[in-house]
């Protein structure tokens, strides 16, 4: 009975309900519902096309659904607040100003809200396995770093909320490794976790659950192989 | 969370948008420009005295009604071009680039806007700032300095009625700095929405271009027209205090054309702004299908 009444006291961090897409007429996500529940790591996996990236995108208030809502924490996206609150993102390509080094750019990221320093950013950077005095521009780095440089990114504003697009693409298997330890440890602090891949067993290695969406659905998860 | 301060936006955007070298090639661009009103000036024939104001008049006054010459015109052009490409497309970048990690630090779609056309008009102000400063220490290498009008520029052929009052401060801060700052403000302001809207940076820096340079064509010995040209609004020669052909083409009036310009765009921009997709739709389409 306890159990069930603790349950039922849990707020989502995320709730989409109905949530459609339609983009020139192309339909990329149709009536899709889900909570993803605090310090949880929750996969979506899908084909390319399936609808998975634009579906974190839309969480993310990047761009805005067709139909449907989406409330995280507590605030509903497009009418209460413009963008999560307290929520790092990865979504497509990390971008930075190739003339300065990784960690100017977080720097000049960081300044807008003024709420960490030097220190954290060091942190962040070694974290993810870069070197933050590394001098060198960002148009010097390999696809793995700016990868890397964009979890930094996400994780530098200490947020509550990831929404991470395929995080360990172009990764080497070091760096896989160094952020799958890295969402393991997040979790431990109850932060909620939500990334995509088109790897399934990636995703059933890490997350605790894998959503599968199909021609822009949440089907049912494909059986293993 | 808070509120984040419009100071830091504007701080951040200037920080990324300029460039050392950016400053460099600016200076030598109007070193080179103030060379080209020096090569008009100084050799000209006449027993009356000439000073440095005569070359920034030359330098900025613009092309007139019925000068075709492509000396003329490139001499004007150049340093809008040179913006345009310089800082037109800075809002389309940080979009493009950088959008989706900025604009939610910032907090809102509008507030990044704002900031984008605050930074601009400020780096308007500074380029036409150094702009004539350099012109004007280029033309001191090559003749006196003055507080007062020099002589020839007020006996030449070119006043139809010779300003009687004309002095530095009306030259300078009535005439050629609102002029320039007002018409470089507003074209690169409405570049910079259509780089937004079309998601297009190239197509938007050749349209404002196109702008200026459809200006001075369609207005040559067209004297009906040239008032409504954006182009013309800087063309200090074209006016009708000092080309009576065109008739109510007063200093008032490209001011508040220029402000037109800019509240429309304004206007437009931030309705507009609020609900645009911060990643592209046609990036969505390719990445998924």
């Amino acid at each position: 009975m306890e159990e069930v009444i603790a349950a039922v006291a849990v707020k989502p961090v995320v709730l989409l309900e109905g949530v459609s897409k339609i983009i020139r007429g192309r339909t990329i996500l149709e009536d899709v519902s889900f909570e993803v529940p605090p310090a949880q790591i929750v996969g979506l996996s899908g084909l390319n096309g399936s609808g998975k990236s634009t579906l974190l995108k839309i969480i993310g208030g990047f761009i805005t659904p067709t139909e449907g809502r989406v409330v995280v924490f507590g605030k509903e996206i497009g009418k209460e607040a413009e963008f999560p609150d307290k929520t790092g993102v990865l979504i497509e390509k990390p971008g930075f100003l190739t003339s300065m080094s990784g960690r100017k750019n977080l720097e000049l990221l960081a300044s807008i809200r003024n709420e960490i320093g030097e220190k954290e950013i060091r942190e962040v950077i070694t974290l993810v396995g870069l070197d933050p005095d590394d001098k060198r521009p960002v148009r010097a780095y390999s696809t793995g770093m700016i990868q890397r440089l964009g979890i930094a990114q996400a994780l530098m504003e200490h947020p509550e909320l990831l929404l991470l697009d395929e995080p360990t693409s172009n990764l080497d298997r070091e760096g896989i490794t160094i952020v799958h330890n890295v969402l393991r440890d997040l979790k431990k602090k109850g932060i909620t976790i939500l990334m995509t891949s088109p790897n399934m067993e990636e995703l059933r290695h890490i997350c605790d659950t894998v959503l599968w969406v199909e021609n822009g659905h949440l089907g049912e998860e494909p059986p293993q192989i | 969370m808070g509120n984040v301060p419009f100071s830091r936006v504007i701080r951040l955007n200037v920080t990324t948008a300029v460039r050392w070298k950016d400053l460099l090639w600016t200076v030598v661009l109007f070193a080179v420009i103030g060379l080209f009103g020096v090569y008009e000036v100084v050799p000209y024939p006449t027993a009356l005295s000439k000073n440095v104001w005569d070359v920034l008049f030359v330098t900025f006054s613009g092309p007139g009604l019925v000068n075709d010459s492509l000396f003329e015109f490139v001499h004007w052009f150049l340093p809008y071009l040179f913006f345009f490409y310089l800082f037109g497309n800075i809002a389309e970048e940080d979009l493009s680039q950088r959008g989706v990690s900025l604009i939610p630090l910032i907090g809102s779609r509008r507030k990044w806007w704002l900031g984008e056309v605050v930074t601009l008009l400020l780096l308007s102000l500074f380029y036409v700032a150094i702009g004539i400063t350099v012109v004007l220490i280029v033309s001191r290498c090559f003749l006196p300095w003055s507080i007062h009008i020099s002589p020839f520029l007020l006996s030449s052929g070119i006043w139809q009625i010779i300003p009687k009052d004309l002095s530095v401060a009306t030259l300078l801060l009535r005439w050629i700095f609102p002029l320039f700052f007002g018409t470089l403000a507003a074209v690169s302001l409405l570049q910079t929405a259509l780089s937004i809207q079309w998601r297009n940076a190239f197509l938007s820096f050749i349209s404002a271009s196109a702008m200026m340079i459809l200006s001075w064509l369609f207005g040559i010995r067209h004297p009906s027209v040239v008032r409504w040209l954006p182009g013309s609004q800087s063309m200090l020669l074209r006016h009708t205090f000092l080309e009576p052909q065109v008739h109510g083409f007063s200093l008032a009036w490209s001011l508040g054309y220029n402000a037109v310009i800019i509240l429309a765009v304004l206007v437009v921009s931030f309705v507009c702004i609020r609900r645009i997709d911060i990643v592209k739709e046609i990036s969505e389409i390719h990445k998924e299908a």
